[in-house]
């Protein structure tokens, strides 16, 4: 009772305590004010959602990239798997997000076959800024026994033979396959894909000798060309290509020159942003991304993964985008893919032929 | 090749390496012994732990999380009907009727020797023979795995249920269930219904969820559980979980399941060898086959500790011989196996031909920090099962809801998606209507899970063939299981009881 008493004797008066009150308050709203006048981006960790499974391809280059971006930004982003529908419910997961800078898509290929496989409305060159890292490159392989030296050797067999050779690959209308469509249109040659579930196992096709060839990415092929197991026909390059331990591979252009434009033809490692993020968000990724293209580990993971560093930003990036919807929205809808439910000449999409005539579109501003 | 499986075991003797796989066991433990929670999910995000170490102590923690976790999921498979990962599935059969009968430790110390055995005969098998073993991925072709499968439906279609009828619809269903999604060799969509969700199929976890986990909840809450009664049943449980005498795993008890422990550990480590088969189909093909060969196949289903040991060493076994594909040819067989070889790449070893010539002592080195991982798994289990099996003392109104909660966060966690709660939600309905009409769920997953696999294989063997059906009879391994498939159907139906 007696400690009470003084308590109340020796504690603050109403004034003293309406004083500090007060300036607590006005201090608080002070600072506030002065935090919101100069807003720092990024100031709660980034959430990049991934398009494909843990462990893949996509997963460990956004996941390289985003650890070589987080020492440059000094903030945390977290990487989190959404796979499915070939990046479809990723894509839908960050469109639908605040356009705060917080929310990034690691997608591949810049979601080029998104529109025509009818999985998303959104254009990869209007509605999302992409940033790209690096390409793998596909390769076509046979065993050290095949009667087919070089790619000119397999295209004059098909011709003779049309429809006959059998050809592997990771999956009808992916990479692989359509880099092989592309090929056989320009030489008018059939031969007959299998798919298989991956790249690996369509490797694994051509040790079994189930197939002749396979189509599939130089980094999923190279330790079995590396070991004497399987030779390489070509790769979908317009120049030579060195790969460590196997030597100078032949470009496709040497044999089939008409597919130059396509070139380098492969997995493209792309990181989007929605477009309508802040421009300065935009622009801080920007050289944040850049910044990590130099960094050590991200280079040593490319390396390992025989993976080629090939970075585009902003109008650039842009192009290639919509270079790529282009050549493959009209591929599957040429070769007639059950699953291409879109008419590209519905969704605007130039024919590959008439792109540089088309580019830039009347409704294309850069962003960045 | 000896004095590379000498170098390893030095290379491996070290105490961090020891440290390391002891928390990747531990780790996997109670991964797997939280439903929902996948060795899949826990190796995909600690995967980037290990880029920051050498390769000897974060791929042996990988693996030996693997090892917890696949074994962690008997623990609720057995206390309360809910495989904590897929594999345990077929561990619910009788490790669930043998916890209802009060034996909860019986069966749960038989599925920890069960796993260790598995695991230490498929990985013993793994370090000496990975050269000439990996070569028979090189002979299993599509048209092998399509008959391949289709001998394992028929065996688990007739093996697992009272019925053969419902199981084979049970089969049919499972495998319709498998359609839904893109057809896995042009991409065409099917029974989607417009939703973008469905395009990727139903997800195998949430799916299992409803059906063992929801549906037993489901089951429990039907009945009126007074306040005397769920104090009688968790007593029964704690009594004899601490009970010194009788209750625990009896030497002569594990010796009678010794040929099924033998039997299952070697199918586990074949089907190992094959990419693509899995954990979940080994334990229900190692039940069936113990099954068909026991002196009582009529207790299979009702608490046969036979049935327990089948199952827990034929999902274990799979892990070690899993890394032959992986190791030498790159092929990853499962995810899990696909993480890991992002690992490996990370690490800097090279799976594939030149693996073992270029850095084998290395390679050997973490083979043998998986055979002694192992021993951890031993240790570490035996002596924390008296703590797990607390689990079952709590009172069912705690246990159950806390098992739903996690069953719902668990659902949502696989893919970061609320559609798939909804799905094992549905499953839980779905689980619930094939228990009360006795429906076997078994046959269900199995077609389900290699449905996608067994179509391609199909799809695959028919663009080779152009067309012809002959090529299954013309490969001489396709044909032998084409064959083995009638004649095994004969031989279990005269074996098997007649059931109504």
């Amino acid at each position: 009772m007696a400690r009470k008493h003084e308590y109340v004797k020796e504690g603050i008066s109403r004034r003293e305590f309406l004083a500090f009150t007060g300036v607590g308050l006005g201090s608080a709203l002070a600072f506030s004010r002065l935090a919101r006048g100069s807003p720092k981006w990024p100031e709660r960790p980034i959430t990049a959602v991934i398009e494909y499974s843990a462990g893949g391809g996509t997963d460990t280059i956004t996941r390289a990239e985003a650890a070589a971006m987080e020492k440059i930004l000094r903030a945390t982003i977290n990487c989190t798997n959404m796979p499915g529908s070939t990046g479809a419910l990723a894509t839908k997961f960050v469109w639908g997000k605040p356009s705060d800078g917080y929310w990034w898509l690691g997608a591949a290929e810049y979601n080029r076959a998104l529109r025509t496989l009818g999985y998303s409305d959104t254009v990869p060159w209007k509605d999302w800024q992409f940033y790209k890292a690096a390409n793998s490159i596909q390769g076509w392989a046979v065993r050290p026994d095949s009667p087919f030296k070089d790619l000119g050797d397999l295209i004059d067999a098909a011709k003779k033979k049309p429809g006959k050779i059998l050809v592997s690959n990771s999956g009808i209308g992916d990479v692989w396959h359509v880099g092989s469509i592309l090929v056989k249109k320009a030489t008018g040659v059939k031969w007959e894909e299998i798919p298989y579930k991956g790249g690996a196992p369509a490797t694994l096709a051509l040790l079994q000798k189930e197939v002749e060839v396979c189509a599939s990415g130089v980094h999923e092929q190279v330790e079995f060309l590396r070991a004497g197991k399987l030779r390489n026909l070509a790769v979908f390059t317009d120049k030579p290509l060195e790969v460590e331990g196997v030597g100078t591979l032949n470009p496709v252009t040497k044999f089939v020159p008409e597919v130059g434009s396509f070139a380098p033809w492969g997995g493209i490692y792309t990181l989007g942003l929605k477009r309508d993020v802040p421009v300065e968000i935009l622009k801080k990724v920007k050289e944040t991304f850049l910044g990590a293209m130099d960094d050590p580990n991200f280079n040593k993971v490319l390396e390992k993964r025989v993976i080629f560093k090939n970075p585009k930003v902003g109008a650039d990036a842009d192009r290639e985008a919509a270079v790529n919807e282009s050549v493959v929205a009209w591929v599957f809808w040429d070769i007639k893919l059950e699953s291409a439910k879109v008419n590209p000449k519905g969704l605007g999409i130039p024919r590959p032929e008439e792109f540089e005539k088309w580019w830039p579109p009347k409704d294309y501003k850069p962003r960045i | 090749m000896p004095a590379d499986i000498l170098a390893g075991l030095y290379l491996f003797l070290r105490p961090d390496v020891f440290g390391s796989i002891g928390i990747g066991v531990s780790l996997g433990v109670v991964v797997g012994a939280l439903p929902g929670l996948t060795a899949t999910m826990a190796v995909a995000i600690l995967l980037p732990l290990t880029f920051f170490v050498s390769p000897i102590l974060g791929i042996p923690f990988l693996v030996a999380l693997t090892k917890g976790a696949i074994y962690g999921g008997s623990i609720p498979a057995i206390l309360i009907n809910t495989p904590g990962t897929g594999a345990a599935a077929a561990t619910v059969l009788d490790g669930y009727p043998l916890a209802k009968q009060g034996k909860s430790r019986k069966a749960l110390e038989m599925a920890l020797f069960a796993s260790v055995a598995g695991d230490g005969i498929s990985d013993i098998i793994t370090l000496f023979g990975i050269g000439f073993l990996a070569s028979i991925a090189l002979l299993v072709g599509s048209p092998e795995y399509f008959s391949i499968i289709l001998w394992s439906f028929m065996i688990i279609a007739v093996l697992t249920g009272r019925s053969i009828v419902k199981g084979l619809i049970a089969a049919f269903f499972g495998l319709f269930l498998s359609t839904i999604g893109l057809d896995p060799l042009i991409g065409v969509r099917r029974f989607t219904f417009g939703m973008l969700d469905l395009t990727g199929g139903l997800s195998i976890i949430p799916m299992i969820i409803g059906l063992f986990a929801i549906s037993e909840i489901l089951r429990q809450s039907e009945r009126k559980m007074g306040e005397k009664e769920s104090k009688e049943l968790s007593s029964l449980f704690s009594k004899n979980i601490f009970k010194k005498k009788g209750e625990g795993l009896t030497l002569r008890e594990f010796k009678e399941c010794g040929r099924t422990i033998l039997r299952s550990a070697f199918i586990g480590t074949g089907i190992g060898t094959i990419p693509g088969i899995g954990q979940v189909v080994s334990a229900f093909v190692c039940y069936g086959i113990a099954k068909g060969s026991s002196k009582h196949p009529e207790k299979f289903g009702k608490g046969s500790l036979e049935g327990v040991a089948a199952a827990e060493t034929g999902n274990n076994a799979v892990n070690g011989a899993s890394l032959m594909p992986l190791l030498v040819f790159g092929i990853p067989g499962d995810i899990v196996t696909a993480v890991l070889l992002a690992a490996f790449l990370v690490q800097g070893l090279r799976p594939g031909p030149r693996l073992f010539a270029t850095q084998g002592p290395i390679v050997y080195s973490i083979l043998w920090a998986l055979l002694f991982s192992n021993v951890v798994l031993l240790i570490l289990g035996y002596f924390a099962l008296r703590y797990i099996a607390l689990i079952a003392r709590f009172p069912k109104y705690i246990l159950f809801p806390s098992v739903a909660s996690l069953c719902f966060v668990g659902s949502y966690s696989v893919n970061n998606s609320l559609f798939d709660v909804f799905v094992a939600v549905v499953f839980g309905a779905i689980g619930y209507i094939m228990n009360e009409f006795k429906f076997p769920i078994p046959p269900l997953l199995i077609t389900f899970i290699l449905g996608p696999l067994f179509e391609s294989s199909l799809g695959q063997s028919l663009i080779m063939s152009g067309g012809s059906l002959l090529i299954f009879v013309y490969r001489p391994i396709s044909l032998a299981f084409l064959i083995l498939t009638p004649i095994t159907l004969i031989f279990l139906l005269k074996r098997l009881p007649k059931v109504n």
